[in-house]
């Protein structure tokens, strides 16, 4: 958390973690396009010729005056795959609270735990951890036909139970949702 | 200092003159270099104070990308020499220069100015303004530390009414 102490501004970091593809830049783009234009920055994208993220998805949100403070939120996501992990690095530094959106499919189990691990051992880097770092979880893809039952994935991936949403990105189902929560998870643990 | 209540009653103690003595440096090394911008931030891509003409920059937007490349560039410093970091990096563009360099090890400058002005005299103005803010970094942490006390009730209970607003979810 930031506070710029001129303009009264209190500014918290959001990070969306998680595996390739597992829908962390469509949360932004469902955020980015439904969101008053007048509260949000433009979304700024690093993307390889693939599309694919290639350091970091970044976006300013801005509410309005709350008890004489103006809320700010900077989200971003980390690049999911696996080769860029220098930059989940540095994207998790100094984030107040984290997103993880987990891809819902069975096939993608394998995929959620390594990125799960990567983020504990991004964290520890930090001298953090899961236990420590204010974060949630987002089971992303529940539409898709192969997906896993939530109670399935919430054993392999929320031992620690920490909230959980299911979200339909592409769609919006849960995104709202889980951008709200994350931001009390954030505030909760200052 | 100063101190600046928040509705609980809890003090917060907030440097006013600290922030006029940064916002000094800073305008005085952009006026100094004809720069267009000159952004004080910190690490972590928050911008602290600037200087100079944003135009329709969106600061924020433009600090966590200035951050974000010289993490990047200093992640490349280590692969090559180990822990050893860049301090300054200079990108040349067509039209505008970007300088950017460490102040302490959480703090950056980002100075945009005309191609044209000699990258030593800025890099000369710069050293000396970074010498000039180092003294204040301390009392930047000490405010950081007590940024959580303005998230008090009336703040949070506040907050969820708006983000149910912003966010259609009322």
């Amino acid at each position: 958390m930031h506070i710029d102490w001129k303009k009264h501004e209190i500014i918290f970091k959001i990070v969306y973690y998680g595996p390739g593809l597992g829908g962390k830049t469509t949360n932004l783009e469902y955020i980015y396009s439904k969101i008053n234009p007048s509260l949000r920055s433009e979304l700024v994208s690093f993307k390889t010729k693939e599309e694919r993220t290639l350091y970091f998805d970044f976006m300013q949100i801005g509410l309005g005056a709350v008890a004489g403070k103006k809320p700010r939120f900077h989200l971003y996501t980390i690049p999911g795959q696996v080769q860029y992990g220098y930059g989940r690095k540095l994207v998790i530094k100094g984030a107040d609270a984290i997103v993880f959106v987990a891809d819902s499919q069975r096939d993608r189990l394998d995929e959620n735990v390594a990125s799960l691990q990567d983020l504990q051992e991004k964290l520890a880097h930090y001298q953090k951890s899961l236990d420590d770092q204010p974060w949630i979880i987002q089971y992303n893809k529940r539409d898709l036909p192969k997906a896993a039952p939530v109670a399935a994935l919430q054993k392999e991936l929320n031992p620690f139970g920490v909230p959980y949403f299911e979200a339909v990105a592409t769609q919006g189902a849960g995104v709202f949702e889980t951008l709200k929560s994350v931001i009390q998870i954030a505030m909760s643990k200052k | 200092m100063m101190l600046d209540n928040n509705s609980n009653g809890v003090g917060l103690v907030f440097s006013e003159s600290t922030y006029r003595k940064i916002s000094r440096i800073l305008y005085e090394l952009n006026t100094r270099l004809k720069a267009k911008l000159t952004i004080f931030a910190d690490m972590n891509g928050y911008p602290i104070d600037y200087s100079g003409d944003v135009k329709d920059m969106n600061i924020n937007t433009l600090t966590a990308v200035a951050a974000g490349s010289f993490s990047a560039s200093n992640e490349m410093s280590s692969m090559i020499s180990g822990h050893k970091h860049f301090e300054h990096i200079l990108h040349e563009g067509a039209r505008d220069n970007v300088y950017m360099c460490s102040v302490g090890s959480e703090y950056l400058m980002v100075i945009i100015f005309d191609k044209t002005a000699p990258t030593g005299f800025v890099r000369l103005l710069v050293h000396a303004a970074v010498k000039k803010l180092s003294q204040y970094l301390d009392t930047l942490r000490v405010q950081k530390r007590q940024a959580s006390q303005f998230l008090d009730a009336d703040f949070r209970s506040g907050l969820n009414n708006e983000m149910d607003r912003a966010f259609g979810l009322s």
